[in-house]
């Protein structure tokens, strides 16, 4: 039916990659290229009152040191919240704090010791039960708790009626699941080469996952058209999601336009496991209702994501993480409330699986909890109820091409599970 | 002792940006020797982007996937692209390939209505030839256009796009919306040994079976499904930068010697993959989003797996030993 | 004090100026230029940055560069010659192993020099031998059926008497 398509086909910059012939980010140099290094806050939560960049300046090599009054407009992310070089209030431990170029490693980091930071270390909240009590410390001067829709602290969906749906069911179940923090940790750390060209124009080469979207979002903090900014890159050593979120285009891009020389600058593996973003936690409570004869009655559950101290991706990952919760399974009676709070740690980014996984591990614990309640096997308990082509699923989207039944079958044959006569027959037409 | 236990999980994922409204272009120009430059600046980042958008414009012309180069390297000079996650860039990126093809196309069938003097209805295309409808005779090969066009100082680039539908904004009180047209599914079944003795969960067996709709190229899917079990294991098992969190987040991992991840000694001894091709409507040649999906099952099935082994659910992330011994003793102290 | 270190280098004598801290992955990247010894962590943890050196592997941001004087070291770039590529080399390839790319070289060297300790291992000492070398896309299944390949002749001989075999 098709020529190329289902070919295996080898990568087409495969002799490269075998070779290393590829050349990455973190490999590139330019004559005249200037290395960065970054003062990043030592407190969870702060306020940074005056930072003295003076005695940096002089030593020997540097070009550049910057702070936040050198950010023309200090605001970059998907949801642009979050600072570039921080403001007064602090909200995680190594959140960058001034920048230097320099002509060395070495001498930038001799720049970075000779910053004078007047700081004071604030209460802080890391816990994101704790980050919703109205006591507790603001981790945004507008409080912790994300309002949607600019209203609600609550994202809900809704469909029939729960308690009915309790009422119906023969064993009610209930857990609460938690996920933790975890990085992405790509083999390449995050890397960024910035330079002016002949035009003027700054070029960055970046290790971006979305070489558009990034110059989006930058091109506003630099304030410049797109005709005077260029992202450069496409080819990285993994990302996982990791790299839609911006760790050092912005701050090389900055110390290029203020030193007119090249600047790379590239995290250590530390600075990338502590400070970079994160897939952050989650707590899950659900509870649902089944019938002795395997029907699912009704789901209840209560999402609580815990966004770091900036929005970055963390909003988009509760949206989608509330669309797919209640699972590959219909369930006629459902609410789910989803919130969304800041505490002092490094934000949350998108990582492979965003949102998604770390629901479904919930929902899927569930559902085997279900099974065991009933006696009935897991597979025939999604078997059961399993969605069918042309249901809706949770949120009013008809499904269509859809496997839940015949991928379950497959893998249940693979394993050389049994399946009774009852289910084996089901489909997903 | 060492116990066995065997889990299940079943999921799907949306492909694309959650809501639509996510485009990406595709420019597919021709040279001097009918080879082909395909731009788009969506990134590899292992996946095997490069690899199988140019699969995709290959078989929307009919022709070898060896014409090609891809660009997928700036923003001055390659074709938008909105991101690289969410799943997204096989279909989307391959639906706005099928449209830079057909734009390709009427563009090559009007330069050749002009040389050989006829209209560009009266043509036909066919696996890199335009050609008279009633005379296939009267035709010109890829590499014919073009010389003719390079040389005769006719610029002949394809150009297409695809937006994603935009759904509907979602309703605060139900939540009703469209995420996604289109959904990848998956089933897996992992067998876990857990030692009693030590709280070692150690993955033997894993069966995965995934329908993303038609599979453009399968060694490239393979190892996506490869990593993703290694992933999805690494978050059941492993993965915890603060495993005093929430009362602490001070003893920070901040090496691989502190946060692991899998080697080649926590591979499952036994992994067989399976896809179950859905022919997606929406998707390109019946494709689904793959990157994402295929490190979800893991975590749930390895938890019921050791539940099935041990009769004790461990329901936060990741199943340490410390976890297990903890549950175990817990257990044994209400039995 | 720097002082000038003499190697051999992909079978070349290379002379550079190095000072006693320097390691010999940054004298392969910073100084002379190279891009197939990769640095994944600084640590030796992961193994990015794998070469050869005398014949055995070594995670090459661990070794000071002044002990390598007089001997002979061995990147990825240097193990093809031209276009012709290593059988563990083209074995990769053509099993898709590689994803990202970046744990790439490093995983080739390891294995090289493995399969001329042993020419015909088992998959449990494949895997044993190359877990010094973490790769975060590909779940290493394609790496271990790639050497196995190798070492079943599916990729032709190995190269002997080069300089790998010192």
């Amino acid at each position: 039916m098709f020529k190329s398509v289902g070919k295996r086909v080898k990568k087409y910059d495969g002799v490269g990659l075998v070779t290393g012939r590829m050349t990455y980010v973190s490999d590139l140099t330019m004559p005249n290229m200037l290395i960065c290094k970054t003062l990043r806050s030592p407190y969870h939560r702060a306020k940074l009152n005056k930072v003295d960049v003076s005695e940096a300046l002089k030593v020997p090599g540097v070009y550049a040191v910057i702070t936040k009054d050198d950010v023309p407009h200090n605001y970059f992310s998907m949801v642009p919240d979050h600072h570039v070089l921080a403001e007064d209030l602090i909200r995680y431990k190594g959140q960058n704090i001034a920048a230097v170029a320099a002509v060395s490693k070495e001498a930038a980091l001799e720049a970075i010791s000779k910053i004078k930071l007047d700081i004071e270390e604030l209460p802080y909240v890391i816990d994101p039960v704790e980050a919703c009590k109205p006591d507790a410390p603001k981790v945004r001067p507008e409080g912790n708790l994300h309002l949607f829709d600019g209203v609600s602290e609550v994202r809900k969906i809704r469909k029939g009626d729960v308690e009915k749906g309790f009422a119906e069911a023969d064993y009610i179940v209930e857990g609460t699941y938690t996920t933790p923090c975890q990085e992405h940790a790509p083999l390449e750390t995050c890397a960024s080469l910035a330079y002016l060209d002949e035009a003027g124009k700054l070029v960055i080469h970046s290790k971006s996952q979305g070489l558009y979207f990034s110059q989006g979002d930058l091109a506003n903090v630099f304030q410049l058209p797109l005709n005077k900014l260029k992202f450069v890159g496409g080819t990285i050593g993994g990302g996982f999601g990791g790299m839609n979120s911006i760790h050092t285009d912005h701050i090389a891009g900055l110390l290029a336009l203020k030193t007119g020389r090249p600047v790379k600058f590239q995290l250590t593996r530390e600075e990338e496991m502590l400070y970079s973003t994160i897939r952050s936690p989650w707590i899950f409570k659900f509870k649902d209702g089944i019938k002795k004869d395997g029907t699912i009655t009704a789901r209840k559950i209560e999402v609580l994501h815990d966004c770091g101290a900036y929005t970055e991706l963390g909003l988009y990952a509760v949206e989608k993480n509330a669309n797919m919760i209640a699972g590959a399974v219909k369930v006629e009676n459902l609410a789910i409330d989803s919130k969304m709070v800041y505490t002092n740690k490094m934000p949350s980014g998108s990582m492979r699986g965003f949102g998604v996984n770390v629901g479904q591990f919930a929902d899927q614990v569930q559902i085997d909890k279900l099974a065991r309640a009933v006696g009935m096997s897991p597979i025939e308990v999604r078997l059961k109820n399993a969605f069918k082509e042309n249901d809706e699923n949770h949120v009013g989207n008809k499904l269509v091409a859809v496997s839940a039944i015949e991928t379950l079958k497959m893998v249940a044959e693979m394993a050389g599970e049994e399946i009774s006569p009852e289910y084996a027959n089901l489909s997903s037409k | 002792m060492i116990k066995k236990g065997r889990g299940v999980a079943n999921v799907y994922y949306p492909t694309g940006f959650n809501g639509g409204g996510d485009p990406d272009l595709v420019s597919l120009r021709i040279k001097a020797d009918g080879t082909i430059d395909m731009t788009n600046a969506s990134c590899e980042m292992g996946q095997g982007f490069k690899t199988v958008a140019i699969q995709m414009a290959a078989e929307a012309l009919g022709v070898s996937e060896e014409l090609f180069t891809i660009d997928n390297s700036n923003t001055d000079t390659t074709a938008f692209s909105m991101d690289t996650a969410g799943s997204r860039s096989t279909y989307i990126v391959g639906l706005a390939a099928i449209s830079a093809a057909n734009n390709l196309i009427e563009k090559m069938k009007e330069f050749v209505a002009g040389v050989k003097g006829c209209s560009p209805e009266e043509l036909d295309y066919k696996e890199g030839r335009v050609f008279k409808k009633d005379d296939e005779n009267v035709a010109m090969t890829l590499q014919e256009i073009g010389t003719a066009s390079t040389y005769g100082g006719v610029f002949i680039m394809g150009a297409g796009g695809f937006l994603p539908p935009v759904g509907p904004p979602r309703d605060p009180e139900t939540g009703f919306t469209v995420p996604s047209r289109s959904y990848a599914w998956g089933s897996t079944i992992i067998d876990v040994e857990v030692d009693t003795e030590t709280g070692v969960v150690t993955v033997e067996n894993i069966y995965n079976c995934y329908d993303i709709g038609t599979v453009i190229n399968p060694l490239q899917a393979e190892g996506q499904v490869d990593g993703g079990n290694v992933q999805g294991i690494s978050m059941a098992l492993f993965e915890d930068l603060a495993p005093y969190f929430p009362e602490s987040i001070e003893a920070y991992a901040a090496d691989f010697t502190d946060y692991i991840i899998p080697t080649f000694m926590d591979i499952p001894k036994h992994s067989e993959i399976k896809f179950y091709e859905n022919y997606d409507p929406y998707g390109p040649f019946g494709a689904k989003g793959c990157g994402e999906m295929v490190t979800n099952t893991q975590s749930p099935a390895i938890a019921n797996a050791v539940y099935d082994a041990i009769g004790v659910y461990i329901d936060s992330l990741p199943i340490t030993p410390e976890k297990v011994l903890r549950a175990l003793d817990e257990k044994n102290k209400t039995n | 004090m720097s002082e000038i270190l003499s190697f051999y280098l992909n079978g070349n004598p290379v002379e550079v100026l190095v000072k006693p801290e320097q390691t010999l992955l940054e004298v392969l990247r910073d100084d002379l230029g190279l891009t197939s010894p990769k640095c994944g962590c600084n640590h030796g943890d992961c193994g990015a940055c794998t070469v050869i050196l005398d014949g055995k592997a070594v995670k090459s941001c661990l070794v000071l560069a002044p002990t390598v004087k007089g001997k002979k070291v061995i990147t990825a770039d240097g193990l093809c010659s031209g276009e012709k590529l290593h059988p563990i080399q083209q074995a990769f390839l053509d099993y898709g192993a590689p994803q990202c790319g970046y744990c790439t070289p490093g995983m080739v060297m390891a294995a090289t020099a493995f399969l001329l300790e042993n020419p015909k291992p088992t998959r449990e000492e494949i895997k044993e031998a190359l877990s010094g070398n973490l790769c975060r896309c590909a779940g290493y299944d394609k790496y271990v059926e790639a050497v196995l390949a190798v070492s079943n002749g599916e990729f032709g001989l190995l190269p002997e008497g080069s300089d790998i075999n010192v």
